[in-house]
């Protein structure tokens, strides 16, 4: 009897009674019945067992529950989602050449334009000693609309510098920009890697004279630059990192800076892999862009520097074009007699090469 | 080990199949229910067929048990409805015959042989059996309420509360019962207050 239980008659005669009936001795059941008993439990244990058994979808449900079940769910979840992110890249990709090209269009119809306006400025600076280089540096950025923008604009010369904030704010060096050298500089962008470094710069073809010597590219103040404005030296490679140095604007002007080697700086430049595919088609697009666009205009400052008489400008403007292609100097150049006369050397190049 | 098993895990096992459940089951239980059932309807053969229809049920309704349910207090409702049914048969034998034996066993007597004459018993045995047997008849007059409620609190240790809820009433209806119950076997047993002074 449990302690707790109350109500107890602790009564000194119902002690003595009920020590009667504990001392009564249990019964032993007979075992008659029990055989039956046991087969009854037998089978209601079989039915039971039967009914306990899982349903189908149980079963289903628990088989996928395996490891090797949930190891081929992992795999087609990470292969369908691979598929799904390559079909979005390709789709971007080809959404973003389509627009490159259209803003290089853009951009080469812009740039006529600008260089009808600014002819007699070109004309008034190689008036001087130092011939004229156009350098027009395209960089494809991160920030793809940033891109046209400096195509469009001719006068968007690069003044080349090596911090990656001034790449990418292409717009607002503009100002300073113009008073540079112009230069067409496709620039390839790395496909890989976390950082990018200067020397990421294809070199542009370097013009040089008939004995082999090499020109670096002569700094003259833009044609619709001030006099203060500072020339610019163009890196032809990484160690020759060009540097803003601003000198007396006419002295400068007149004999071209030597270049000061800087420290390299790494550009932390991490294009988003996304776009780093085809940074690489739009860059590829644009070089040949810009190739055919100094053609055209080293052509026509040829022809301007001939019509002024200025051999040496014109000789070194036909090596370029030589350079750069010797089927245009053959068709554009060697065939105009007011610049022939100018370049007897190159008239030699011309006949050797045929 | 599932003979170390609490009864209502057992039943769970069974549940699922497991036919040694049941069979621990019954030879943990066994006993107490059919000396539960032999006081209440005080005849062997009776009991034991009702202890082997009380376990039957218990197989029947094996679906139906809950786990939530204490499972000596599921066994005694059985036992105990199987009891009340069987006793309510047997209604028209109210009073025991005087000649009819008391127990199945040969050495058991008649009621006549335990209702002490002028002389006192000789030995202890005697004694023993007398009490025994008036204690027996004692019980067996008690109202079916009260027979139920002093076999499961005095043969059983059943607490109120789970006798409470066996019976269908309240705890206190229990309790009041039991008091009944203990003052009638009193009285009872009042003039063999002797003998039971000098039961072991």
């Amino acid at each position: 009897m449990s302690a707790s239980d109350d109500e107890r008659d602790d009564d000194a005669r119902l002690k003595q009674l009920r020590s009667v009936w504990v001392s009564m001795r249990e019964e032993e059941p007979s075992d008659r019945g029990m055989a039956a008993l046991m087969a009854a439990a037998r089978t209601k244990a079989s039915e039971l067992e039967q009914a306990a058994q899982p349903s189908w979808w149980q079963r289903i449900a628990a088989s996928l529950r395996r490891p090797p079940v949930l190891a081929l769910a992992t795999v087609t979840v990470l292969l369908g989602g691979a598929l799904i992110v390559t079909q979005r890249r390709d789709s971007m990709k080809s959404g973003s050449v389509v627009e490159t090209e259209t803003s290089t269009k853009g951009a080469q119809d812009n740039e006529r334009g600008y260089e009808g306006e600014h002819a007699p400025g070109t004309g008034a600076a190689s008036a001087g000693s130092a011939s004229t280089v156009d350098v027009t540096i395209e960089i494809p950025t991160t920030v793809p609309t940033a891109e046209p923008a400096l195509a469009a604009d001719p006068a968007a010369t690069e003044n080349v510098v090596h911090d990656d904030k001034q790449y990418r704010g292409g717009g607002s060096k503009t100002a300073k920009d113009k008073s540079t050298t112009n230069a067409t500089v496709a620039i390839k962008p790395r496909p890989a890697g976390p950082t990018r470094e200067r020397d990421d710069f294809a070199p542009p073809p370097e013009p040089s004279n008939a004995d082999g010597a090499t020109m670096k590219a002569p700094v003259t103040p833009a044609p619709h630059a001030g006099a203060s404005s500072a020339p610019l030296a163009i890196a032809q490679d990484s160690d020759q990192a060009p540097v803003d140095e601003p000198v007396g604007g006419g002295k400068a002007a007149s004999q071209p800076q030597p270049t000061k080697p800087s420290p390299k700086k790494p550009i932390a430049r991490t294009p988003p892999p996304s776009i780093q595919g085809e940074d690489r088609v739009t860059a590829d697009t644009a070089k040949a862009q810009a190739q055919q666009t100094t053609l055209d205009q080293l052509v026509k400052q040829c022809e301007t520097a001939a019509a002024k008489g200025d051999c040496p400008a014109v000789r070194s403007l036909a090596q370029r074009i030589f350079s750069t292609s010797p089927a245009a100097y053959k068709t554009r150049v060697a065939n105009k007699p007011a610049i022939v006369r100018c370049l007897p050397q190159a008239a030699d190049n011309a006949t050797s090469a045929e | 080990m599932i003979t170390d098993q609490a009864d209502e895990d057992l039943m769970v096992l069974y549940q699922k199949g497991e036919v040694r459940a049941f069979e621990v089951l019954l030879s943990r239980h066994r006993k107490p229910v059919y000396n539960f059932i032999l006081r209440f309807v005080g005849d062997k053969e009776t009991a034991e067929d009702l202890l082997q229809e009380a376990f039957m049920r218990v197989i029947k309704g094996a679906e139906a048990y809950k786990r939530q349910a204490k499972f000596t207090t599921w066994l005694y409702t059985i036992a105990r409805n199987l009891c009340v049914d069987q006793t309510r048969r047997r209604k028209h034998r109210k009073h025991a015959s005087l000649d009819a034996p008391m127990d199945t066993s040969e050495e058991s007597g008649t009621l006549m042989d335990v209702i002490p004459g002028n002389e006192m018993a000789s030995d202890r045995k005697s004694v023993n059996k007398q009490l025994h047997e008036t204690m027996q008849k004692a019980i067996a007059e008690l109202s079916e309420e009260q027979r139920e409620v002093f076999l499961m609190r005095e043969f059983l240790d059943m607490p109120f509360k789970q006798i409470a809820d066996v019976v269908g009433v309240p705890e206190n209806t229990v309790k009041s019962r039991m008091r009944y119950a203990l003052e009638k076997l009193r009285l009872e047993l009042d003039e063999y207050k002797d003998l039971a002074k000098a039961a072991p």
